[in-house]
């Protein structure tokens, strides 16, 4: 299906590829992001880490930095105790400290904090700081977390006796051994979903800025969830006071969030509490380092993925058992009923009877997190496990695996579609995204190559990933956070001259929100997209919503935004039929017009109307044209895509070259075609990156190993393939404009095709899996021990 | 970062008598290493003598090949016309370093002072021999992917890091530097050290002596060249393996040839007698190879870096054939 621009390209409604509004100011720097913020008399916040994963602390002497030249304060844990401010709640309703008094449980973590008058007086007093430490044989391996053996690390929790945090399972058990125990093919993969970083551009900060005179706290920080961040202050500080109306959020533009910026860190509360003690704005920028040690890590999941199935090709059940190695604390940010996010999405574009899927969550000496990098929550984690073990499946029974896709997809027919672990899929159209990538790439001239090469010794690879996502969290039944429902907001107002405001829920972070909306309300109302101002990120103005992540935004606000923008509309057609002196029935809309049936030549715009609500509105009918709507959405959207990338890998470095990455993505209806090739582009860098170059690396000891930029191998330009994207458009049946949501597909579906494409170069050397991160160093390794080289 | 005075120089001399004024001074050009250096706490002088104003950035021909100055920027030196008509190795060998942003700042000097990125070495909670004589290794016995497998000691296995050094290795570059006695001329091969039991030294370099110039000369040995340097990311990363070679093949025959390694040894890792015994040999595959082996004999590994011996012996045999 494709899709037609219903309205002009001067009204820039859906499928117009307008250039995006925000770009002016980013292009000239002038966007404001919150280092920018000055306030008078702002003092400058650093932060005390630990060298230690796991430690006493036995003394914190701050005497010499109290000395330093323009050293206000030093803050530890015991000062904030006085205030019931050292621990705080996670997300996931774990508990985490603001600043320890007795123990670290990381490195990198947060010992103590300087207020300085000037940054470097902040830095200076840092080191001056002395602490005194005795160190402590940490839990590193999370596959030893559960030994008896293991120190338990959670001692502050009452009658903890071991490093357990939770169990899940979802699927049929029964079902599934017995389809198993009697299948023909069982293939069987350990693999480990590496832990990386978001590693924004934009590391995270704050300025908390208390006023003592009007008992209220402006925090100006880098938060994709402003509103929801105030709440959780209200929660954790209003018994000092700070109630939520005392509290305004003000998130300004970010620099990059991909989940990274949901959480709330310990900086940001310590900020605070510096704030709140002495009456100045503190302003807390991390630095890079801190940034990529400290702040929340994504994914690390340790899975043993398994699938049944005949011996011709048809997938009869598959097995998934996670270890989810979680740091010291769950703070992970899904969904609260969702411990393993949307894991169970896991059975992936097939259809087939029987799941079984279990996860058991332990403590280990790490940083916390969990966040969902760019992903709606495990999904990423989910879609590897399946696209891995369809890939390892079609090599054991030796069949074509873009064949065994195609013999083993849910029917476009079969939408809505239910599935194992109880989703319901609104709709797909999984072959023609397939065909449309295998005829992009020409699959069958590149499988005759392949052949060709493989018989020279020449190792080439192609690799298939047909995913299917799940976002837009989500429907109120199911979905909340700290118990606040997954609704998202949009209030639209008009001006009298026929401009509008809009303000949002959600926050963007590069997404270009300023543009989409307006394009979604232009669409609806006929006004020009130029001439609709959107904002987002003040808790003061914009309506309550739970922000920008997993995909959420276009499902969720930008439902609101359609559905507030046809109350409009409706508004729009009483005032026309008043002044045009008609019955509504007898009008009939055209963007940015009513005109009388058949007397086209009689009509209204939508500027005139505008006009009238506020000079010449019918009698009973309230004045002004402002809507506002909480959208809660009837079910998730399932964005799904086809990707093919190709490999060359050289024999003799372990260098592995993508030649080619054919990206086919389903997001549903589209609202800007650039903006969703842009979001598919820095998705795919962020899908190679895991899959080729990123890992946070422990020792035994708990220090990181790659704890800079220099050596977590963030892929640059020059590491980017040429990317070739195109779509597909099966709209989803209940969101209002048909939309589903893009930002995470490429990032969700890119690494196993890419780890599927490099398996596939390396198999007939008997090599059936590798994990990801895939380095040449273990594509050379891994040939070395099969004796290939 | 601890406390530190700053004075700049206007004149070579001015420099060295600045610099010998107080013990813990250093020279300070692009900045791109010592900086990081300092933050660390790797390095943490007293005093800083700021060279970047020095007159000597300028790249000439001579009569001999061409004189690099030795605060010529590695972009502009990359760039540079006479450069890559006479020596493209040398920009090859550059513009496989680093970001643009970095080769901004570098300067030739510099370069060639790069210390090594030793994880001991830069976390100053571990024992590191280089950093503070006497603490000891922790490379050895700990991670050590990135360490030598050639010419090391029991005291330290630390790499030297710079594509340029290997370029200049294979370019047979002669060092000009000026000190309170004098001037004198270091030859490449003698100028970086091997560790021993003192590798607090990367350079016979002494303290108050600072680097004028670089000099390339000319030579008849024509032929290809090729930088061919194996790596984590394509950019940004520094070498697990490279090669500089230079090859002249004269009707099938090794007429002269010069290969140098990187990312193997405490210094760019060169052995002329391999390189004689070429001469006159077909220029094929099974000579390459063996000449591989040589300059590789003796190769010690590591827990972690045993790779880098059969990854050096395909790159030196892969960088031979892409100039044959």
């Amino acid at each position: 299906m494709t899709q037609v621009c219903k309205t002009s390209k001067a009204i820039g409604g859906m499928g117009h590829s307008m250039k995006r509004k925000e770009d002016g100011r980013f292009l000239q720097g002038k966007g404001n992001y919150v280092d920018d913020i000055k306030l008078d008399g702002m003092l400058y916040m650093d932060i005390v880490r630990s060298p230690y994963a796991y430690a006493k602390i036995k003394k914190i002497d701050s005497e010499a930095a109290l000395k330093v030249p323009g050293v206000l304060a030093v803050i530890t844990g015991r000062d904030l105790e006085q205030y019931n401010l050292h621990w705080m709640p996670t997300l996931m309703s774990d508990t985490q400290m603001v600043l320890p008094t007795d123990t670290v449980m990381y490195q990198a973590q947060e010992v103590a904090a300087i207020i300085a008058t000037s940054r470097y007086a902040a830095r200076d007093g840092r080191e001056a700081v002395r602490v005194e430490y005795e160190v402590m044989k940490p839990v590193i391996d999370p596959f030893k977390a559960l030994d008896p053996s293991a120190p338990v690390l959670r001692t502050d929790k009452p009658g903890k006796t071991d490093n357990h945090i939770w169990h899940w399972e979802v699927g049929d058990k029964a079902r599934t051994e017995a389809v198993f125990a009697s299948a023909d093919v069982v293939v069987k993969e350990q693999m480990h979903i590496p832990r990386i970083h978001v590693a924004s551009i934009e590391t995270c900060g704050c300025v908390a800025d208390y006023s003592k005179v009007n008992n209220h706290l402006t925090m100006y920080m880098t938060t994709q969830a402003p509103h929801a961040i105030r709440t959780v202050i209200a929660l954790v500080a209003g018994h000092v006071g700070l109630t939520e109306e005392k509290v305004r959020v003000i998130s300004p533009d970010i620099g990059g969030g991909f989940g990274g910026k949901v959480p709330v860190y310990p900086g940001y509360v310590i900020a605070i509490a510096a704030s709140f003690l002495i009456g100045k704005p503190v302003k807390w920028i991390e630095d890079r380092s801190e940034n990529l040690q400290a702040d929340s890590f994504a994914r690390d999941y340790h899975i043993t993925a398994e699938m049944a199935g005949t011996k011709d090709g048809k997938i009869l059940a598959t097995r998934f058992k996670v270890l989810a190695d979680h740091g010291y604390t769950d703070a992970s940010a899904n969904p609260s009923k969702f411990p393993t996010g949307m894991f169970s999405i896991a059975t992936g574009s097939y259809d087939y009877g029987t799941t079984f899927m279990e996860a058991d969550a332990i403590y280990t000496n790490k940083p916390p997190g969990g966040v969902a990098y760019r992903c709606s929550f495990r999904v990423t984690e989910a879609v590897h496990a399946i696209e891995r073990m369809t890939d390892r499946y079609a090599l054991e029974i030796g069949k074509d695996p873009a064949q065994l896709r195609f013999d083993n997809f849910i029917p476009k027919e079969a939408f809505p579609w239910h599935s194992p672990t109880g989703w319901i899929y609104d709709s797909g159209d999984y072959e023609a995204g397939l065909r449309k990538a295998m005829d992009a790439i020409d699959y069958e001239g590149l499988r005759k190559e392949q052949t060709e090469k493989r018989a020279k010794g020449e190792l080439m690879g192609i690799g298939i990933s047909t995913f299917t996502e799940v976002v837009g969290a989500g429907p109120s039944k199911d979905f909340d956070i700290l118990g606040i429902k997954m609704f998202d907001s949009a209030e639209i107002r008009v001006h009298p001259t026929g401009k509008a405001i809009a303000r949002f829920g959600t926050k963007s972070q590069g997404q270009g929100h300023e543009t989409t909306y307006a394009q979604i309300i232009a669409e609806e109302l006929g006004i020009p997209a130029e001439n609709i101002q959107i904002e987002e990120g003040d808790t003061d103005t914009a309506p309550y919503g739970l922000g920008t992540y997993a995909s959420r935004s276009t499902p969720t606000a930008g439902a609101a935004a359609a559905v507030a923008a046809r109350k409009l509309r409706d508004k729009a057609r009483k005032i026309a039929a008043y002044l045009l002196e008609v019955s509504e029935d007898d009008l009939e809309w055209e963007p940015g017009k009513f005109f009388v049936k058949g007397a086209p030549e009689k009509s209204k715009t939508i500027q005139e109307l505008v006009f009238a609500a506020y000079t010449n509105h019918p009698q009973g009918m309230e004045a002004g044209f402002e809507a506002t709507h909480y959208y809660d959405p009837p079910n998730l959207t399932f964005p799904s895509g086809a990707y093919i990338c190709v490999v060359d890998i050289d024999k003799e470095t372990g260098e592995i070259k993508v030649r080619r990455f054919v990206a086919i993505d389903d997001c549903g209806n589209i609202i800007n075609p650039m903006i969703v090739q842009g979001q598919v582009h820095g998705g795919l860098t962020q899908g190679i990156a895991p899959a080729m170059y990123e890992s946070l690396i422990y020792d035994d000891d708990g220090n990181i190993l790659n704890g800079t930029l220099m050596d977590y191998l963030v892929p640059t330009a020059v590491e980017s393939p040429n990317w070739e994207t195109g779509h597909t458009i099966t709209p989803s049946p209940h969101h209002p404009i048909g939309a589903k949501g893009v930002g995470e597909s490429p990032t969700v579906g890119a690494p196993p095709a890419i780890a599927n494409a490099i398996v596939d170069a390396l198999s007939p050397y008997g090599i059936t899996h590798l994990d990801i991160p895939i380095t040449p160093f273990k594509v050379w390794k891994a040939l070395k021990e099969k004796g290939a080289i | 970062m601890k406390l530190f005075s700053y004075a700049q120089a206007t004149k070579p001399a001015d420099a060295v008598q600045l610099l010998g004024a107080q013990t813990q001074s250093k020279f300070i050009a692009g900045g791109t290493n010592l900086v990081d250096l300092m933050k660390y706490d790797v390095e943490s002088p007293d005093r800083l003598v700021d060279i970047s104003q020095l007159a000597l950035t300028q790249i000439d021909a001579t009569d001999k090949g061409l004189r690099i100055g030795a605060l010529a920027r590695n972009s502009d030196v990359a760039a540079n016309a006479l450069v890559m008509k006479q020596f493209p190795l040398l920009s090859e060998a550059l513009l496989a370093g680093a970001s643009p942003q970095l080769r901004n700042m570098a300067t030739m000097g510099g370069n060639l002072l790069q210390r090594t990125r030793c994880h001991y070495f830069y976390d100053v909670s571990q024992p590191c021999n280089k950093r503070a004589a006497g603490s000891g290794c922790g490379a050895i016995g700990g991670y050590n992917r990135i360490h030598a497998i050639l010419g090391s000691s029991p005291s330290c296995i630390a790499t030297n890091p710079s594509d340029m050094n290997v370029a200049l290795a294979a370019l047979d570059a002669v060092v000009q530097v000026t000190g309170p006695n004098g001037s004198r001329s270091i030859p490449i091969l003698d100028f970086h050290r091997l560790p021993g039991n003192t590798p607090q030294r990367d350079t016979v370099l002494e303290a108050n002596e600072l680097i004028t110039a670089v000099d390339l000369p000319t030579t008849a040995i024509g032929g290809k060249s090729h930088y061919l340097k194996v790596r984590d990311r394509a950019s940004y990363a520094f070498a697990l393996v490279s090669v500089a070679a230079r090859l002249a093949v004269e009707n099938g025959v090794v007429r002269d040839v010069r290969i140098a390694l990187g990312g193997v040894a405490h210094k760019p890792w060169r052995l002329p007698d391999v390189e004689k015994n070429m001469v006159g040999k077909p220029a094929t595959e099974t000579t390459f190879r063996s000449a591989a082996k040589a300059l590789l004999a003796g190769a010690q590994p590591h827990e972690h870096n045993a790779f880098k011996i059969q990854l050096a012996e395909n790159a030196i045999v892969r960088a031979l054939q892409t100039v044959s």
